[in-house]
């Protein structure tokens, strides 16, 4: 019987080692046949703004199609995409001030705004939580 | 609703910008929305109680941060709203600050019982 894990992000794309575990949990959860919510918070709202783009590394030598830099908006929309073929629920809700502050409003499909009162609702709704906060 | 305890380990972050500290200011928005929540300040968060901090103003050339947070204010503000405050006693002393220079209404327990502090709790958030 699938189980609903509700999760808080904070750390903005490209910092921390944090954002690939909480996405890898993500999808661990959904492999197995899980639901998930994500509340991104902070400068965790980046990681679903659409106008991220690679780049070419010429520190490394390697061109734009070489590099094929990851991109954390596709790695979301992947997940979507996953929930979606699996016929499970993953939600992202993107902290709606903190996606004002930053000017991040652009985001990809399957990302919607929110505030603190759907994340509390969510968690009330779930088998269980996790805050994974910047440090 | 299950009960919650906040961990604020992590402190003054972002607090200038954000004019509040970013943990308590969810944790406050969280209890106005029904959440059954408890904060425990431990490691330099415990510094958050001090009574007398007064950050100034801050100038970058013409713009100024007009409303830099006060934590002990935001504690307050989380007490006045019904939220139980605790703090980790060996915290502060390690830091040499005196329960006397910090708010009232804020309840000190050893590191030693935090295990079983923690067991009151259906989940645990660790900021």
């Amino acid at each position: 019987m699938s189980k609903t894990l509700t999760m808080l992000m904070m750390d903005p794309p490209y910092e921390s080692s944090n954002t690939i575990t909480a996405l890898r949990i993500v999808e661990a959860a959904l492999r197995k046949g899980n639901h998930v919510n994500v509340f991104a918070y902070e400068g965790a709202v980046s990681l679903t703004f659409k106008e991220q783009k690679k780049h070419a590394n010429a520190v490394k030598g390697t061109t734009l199609e070489e590099e094929d830099h990851p991109l954390p908006k596709d790695l979301v929309a992947s997940l979507v995409g996953l929930a979606k073929e699996n016929n499970l629920r993953l939600t992202w809700t993107n902290c709606g001030l903190c996606v004002d502050e930053r000017g991040v409003g652009n985001w990809i499909e399957g990302a919607s705004r929110g505030s603190p009162a759907d994340f509390i609702k969510a968690v009330t709704e779930s088998d269980n939580a996790l805050v994974i906060a910047t440090t | 609703m299950p009960k919650i305890l906040s961990i604020v380990d992590t402190a003054y972050r972002a607090t200038l910008e954000e004019q509040d500290d970013t943990a308590l200011w969810f944790t406050a928005a969280c209890k106005t929305a029904g959440g059954n929540l408890t904060v425990l300040l431990t490691g330099n968060a415990v510094n958050y109680a001090v009574k007398y901090q007064n950050p100034r103003s801050l100038s970058f050339g013409k713009v100024e941060i007009t409303h830099p947070e006060k934590p002990q204010d935001g504690l307050k503000r989380l007490i006045d709203k019904g939220v139980n405050v605790f703090m980790i006693r060996d915290d502060l002393e390690q830091r040499g600050i005196h329960p006397d220079s910090c708010i009232p209404g804020i309840e000190n327990i050893s590191r030693s019982h935090l295990s079983k502090f923690v067991s009151q709790y259906d989940l645990i958030w660790h900021w």
